[in-house]
């Protein structure tokens, strides 16, 4: 995947001017301070952004992008907003993610805590159809058990995967390259 | 459980004694007044109540009626739906139909009845009339709710390249739920005061409101508190039911 002079601005704010990035196989861990712009550029290579000037090649690729906040539909039960992304045909790995990531199948969604719904948005990305992971801040609210449970669950998925974080320690569990978005994002 | 039981034990002893409150404050003021004619005393309306009740002529009356404002309420609706989400995919159908609901809103329920009256007849008015209430009702906070649905769903539906319709169905349609319950409920208490006073002008053969209308000419007023009573309770037990149904529904998505 190839970033190539992307240039971003919010307003007269400019977040990336000409940045290139590329990324291969494997794990990478974008850092930086708050308002870097981490979630920024994860939604730029999701296409859910547009670049002023540049762009991003993908090769046919399609990317799936785990959101900073769990955007759950209230409405429906944990296990119906995995489903509805998914489809039913893989109900099986779904019930075998949530036993692993310890989430009620039928939780209701309203009642369950903070880290409960980071995961189920979690195994949603990890499930969906895409040939890209993006993950903003996926570890929010679990602890260290869950971390790694969950980190296992992203390397067997054997993607190219994208993960914005501020604790090495993630990093280090997932065995990532660090991308520094300071330090790298003005050319 | 227990608990349950006590509040709803507390509630009802509460409606109890608000009843009982205004009942007597009706009775003292009929016994002040003491004219059957202006303030009939509530015993009396108790018991023209009981003998109306006996009679076929006043379950027609209040069938008719009921079944009257229920198809002009269902067609409100309904209606109201389509509109709705004509308004929200197609910006021309905003253009054109918000304006004709907004006059529909403003328009006095006397001058529509009278306009109904001319174009449609006597016994389809109260249920045109009940529907042309009910319409901006349920239109202006479904496209309201529409509009305010949480953008950071619509963008993951995109995200997970979710078909236009599986975001309507899943996402618009739950969103709007809880306004649609609100409109729906403002409406039910419309449609009875629209539709009884679209029958009281139109006065078609059998109906509560032409009941209420010849109460007024003979004189009879402690019939016509009898058969406002009988509205008032049909109207509250409908609501009741419309409460239900939509918590029904709600617990179904839980």
């Amino acid at each position: 995947m190839k970033i190539n002079d992307i240039t971003f601005r919010y307003g007269d704010k400019t977040i990336f001017e000409n940045y290139n990035l590329s990324l291969n196989e494997g794990i990478y861990c974008l850092m930086g301070p708050s308002a870097s712009g981490k979630t920024t550029l994860l939604k730029l290579m999701a296409g859910l952004l547009q670049p002023e000037a540049g762009n991003i090649d993908w090769e046919n690729k399609t990317a799936v992008i785990m959101f900073q906040e769990d955007r759950l539909l209230q409405w429906y039960d944990a296990e119906k907003n995995v489903e509805l992304i998914v489809g039913n045909e893989k109900k099986a790995e779904i019930e075998k993610m949530f036993e692993c990531l310890e989430i009620p199948l039928n939780g209701n969604v309203k009642k369950l805590s903070g880290g409960q719904k980071r995961r189920i948005a979690l195994i949603r990305a990890l499930l969906a159809e895409g040939d890209v992971l993006l993950l903003d801040e996926p570890f929010t609210g679990m602890d260290k058990e869950l971390t790694k449970k969950a980190i296992e669950l992203i390397k067997k998925q054997n993607k190219l995967t994208v993960v914005a974080t501020h604790s090495f320690e993630e990093v280090k569990l997932l065995e990532a390259e660090i991308i520094n978005i300071r330090k790298s994002r003005c050319g | 459980m227990k608990t349950s039981t006590t509040l709803r034990s507390k509630k009802l002893l509460k409606v109890v004694v608000a009843t009982l409150f205004w009942f007597l404050v009706w009775l003292l003021c009929a016994l002040a007044i003491n004219k059957e004619l202006i303030l009939p005393s509530p015993l009396l309306v108790i018991s023209k109540m009981f003998s109306m009740v006996t009679t076929a002529v006043f379950w027609q009356h209040t069938f008719v009626t009921f079944l009257r404002i229920i198809i002009g309420y269902i067609l409100g609706v309904a209606i109201a739906i389509a509109l709705a989400m004509l308004t929200y995919n197609y910006e021309i159908c905003d253009a054109i139909i918000s304006p004709v609901i907004r006059i529909i809103r403003a328009t006095p329920v006397a001058s529509f009845i009278i306009l109904v009256l001319l174009w449609a007849g006597k016994n389809y008015l109260p249920s045109i009339i009940v529907a042309l209430m009910v319409i901006p009702v349920v239109w202006e906070n479904l496209v309201v709710s529409y509009q305010n649905t949480d953008e950071n769903l619509i963008e993951m539906a995109e995200a997970y390249r979710l078909s236009k319709m599986k975001q309507f169905f899943h996402i618009r349609v739950p969103a709007a739920f809880t306004a649609f319950s609100s409109a729906a409920l403002t409406a039910m208490g419309l449609a009875w005061k629209s539709g009884i006073a679209a029958e009281v002008l139109a006065q078609p053969k059998i109906a509560i409101g032409t009941q209420l209308y010849y109460s007024k000419i003979y004189l009879e007023t402690s019939e016509l508190f009898a058969w406002t009573i009988v509205v008032v309770l049909m109207s509250l037990c409908i609501e009741k039911l419309v409460v239900m149904l939509l918590a029904g529904r709600k617990d179904n998505e839980n």
